[in-house]
């Protein structure tokens, strides 16, 4: 309280500082007029009078600088100073400050949306992405896995508990309300909801069965994408619609909020054909998901799965030497190696906004000072000519 | 050699400290004053025994003002002329009970530092 009030107190003064150097100096006038006065009533001539009254107050100017530093702040009070120093800087000096506090205005609110958005979009993800830190993401180091690879890696690790492959594609969806829609697909190995943990709202899972080519072709839904074209009609359930053509059974629904593995609208599961099961078909899948098994962690899997894909060159040389499984984390495949970098540019990129402001300071306060020393300059000259006509 | 209290150079200054408890006693003993005033009733009180450097006064009388102890306020002085009235707040009467305190304890430990060496 005592501390704030003395605080408040300077802070006053700084900004009424002429009028406060004014009080004080009609203030201390006073005490010695009256001392003045009091001593002549006594006796003493004028000049005894001002003598004995200056005597007695004591330096006239040490009270008055005594005076001055404890009403401003002063160099002993370190932050304080550096604040009351920037505070009449800046007043001083209003373009430059108008400038500087645009400056930082523009730059703080800038970044903070950049930040925002980024955050957002790269690093939490859309509202609908699906993960989970038990969840890792696996391709080949040079490009995408074929489905071989994929059955082998699934087979012969033991750092994940469950493992599924996805390939995307767009689908033309067309049923019965004669609406040709073109919709974000997801080709999947059967057990990806089991991978993810998650289980459908309505109806039922995909089985291993649905994978082998020559079974009735199935699909599951999105909640959000039931909702907006079927307005939550539980009767879908069952209902036959074309995709790319091929009548196709809606067999489930998601829960809401659930996609995978971004936006997607419909699962449909991966159809065996030859040609997925070429050994050097790259273009089969996107990427493979792993579930971490219990005790396993991000570095066990790494090194097992680097270990898988050595002995697969080795058995498989032609097709997959120099190939070598990739595993990521959420952050690391959707976004890459880049997220540090993203980070650490916004950080810079805010560190630099901050800092604008102080080159234009020194440029103002070098100014400021070439014109004082311009003026001593001169005045030195002058000084020197009158001392050389002298001479003369 | 002992300075008799007639020298003038055997005027004790004022104890770093007790300026504080002064000033707030001549205030709540005479309500609003000037720095002159309070200046001239102290050297009064004391008979003149106690040497104050008026200008240490003024100092003193901002801090207390930052210390909420005092306020002030410009009006006329007797001679009617433009003055600085100093007068104790509420905090400033707690402060003064306090110094008052402080200072009768302090007064009691020498005089019993004085009573044992006698």
């Amino acid at each position: 309280m005592s501390r704030l009030s003395v605080f408040a107190a300077r802070l006053r003064s700084l900004l009424l500082r002429d009028r406060a150097e004014r009080q004080l100096d009609d203030e201390l006038r006073f005490h010695l007029e009256m001392q003045i006065e009091g001593n002549i009533r006594l006796g003493m001539s004028p000049r005894e009078a001002r003598y004995d009254a200056t005597r007695r107050f004591g330096g006239l100017e040490s009270t008055k600088r005594e005076y001055r530093e404890r009403r401003n702040f002063t160099a002993t009070e370190g932050f304080g100073k550096d604040v009351v120093y920037a505070a009449r800087a800046l007043r001083g000096n209003p373009g430059f400050t108008a400038v500087a506090v645009v400056t930082l205005a523009l730059g703080i609110g800038i970044n903070a949306t950049v930040f925002t958005v980024t955050d957002s979009v790269l690093f939490k993800g859309p509202p609908l992405v699906y993960r989970s830190h038990r969840l890792l993401y696996l391709t080949m180091d040079r490009g995408t896995v074929s489905w071989p690879a994929f059955q082998d890696w699934h087979a012969q690790t033991r750092s994940f508990q469950g493992m599924a492959a996805v390939n995307g594609s767009w689908l033309n969806l067309s049923d019965s309300k004669g609406l040709l829609e073109k919709v974000a697909g997801l080709q999947v190995s059967t057990d990806i909801f089991h991978v993810l943990g998650q289980k459908p709202l309505l109806g039922r899972d995909f089985v291993p069965a649905d994978e082998i080519s020559g079974t009735p072709p199935v699909a599951i839904l999105t909640y959000g994408f039931w909702e907006r074209r079927y307005g939550k009609d539980p009767g879908i359930i069952g209902q036959s619609v074309r995709i790319n053509g091929i009548p196709t059974t809606l067999i489930a629904v998601m829960p809401p909020g659930f996609s995978f593995p971004w936006m997607q609208d419909i699962w449909v599961p991966l159809k065996l054909t030859p040609e997925i099961e070429k050994r050097d078909n790259r273009n089969a899948l996107w990427f493979v998901i792993g579930r971490l098994a219990d005790g396993a962690t991000d570095r066990s899997a790494r090194s097992e799965m680097e270990s898988i894909g050595r002995a697969l060159a080795r058995t498989y040389p032609l097709t997959n030497r120099g190939w070598r499984p990739k595993v990521s984390s959420f952050s690391q495949f959707f976004i890459g190696s880049n997220a540090a970098m993203i980070y650490g540019s916004m950080w810079g990129e805010w560190l630099l906004c901050c800092s604008s402001p102080v080159p234009m300071w020194r440029i103002s306060s070098w100014r400021a000072q070439w014109g004082s020393r311009a003026k001593l300059l001169s005045a030195w000259r002058s000084a020197r000519l009158a001392g050389a006509s002298h001479g003369n | 050699m002992a300075k008799t209290s007639n020298d003038p150079a055997a005027k004790a200054e004022v104890l770093q400290g007790t300026l504080v408890l002064l000033v707030l006693r001549t205030l709540e003993a005479l309500g609003p004053l000037h720095g002159y005033g309070i200046a001239r009733r102290i050297e009064q009180i004391s008979k003149d025994l106690l040497h104050l450097n008026q200008g240490t006064l003024y100092p003193a009388l901002l801090r207390m003002e930052q210390e909420r102890w005092i306020t002030s306020e410009w009006g006329a002085s007797e001679n009617n002329r433009r003055a600085k009235f100093y007068s104790i707040t509420c905090g400033g009467r707690k402060q003064l009970e306090i110094e008052t305190q402080d200072w009768e304890r302090m007064r009691a430990t020498i005089d019993r530092f004085l009573g044992s060496l006698a």
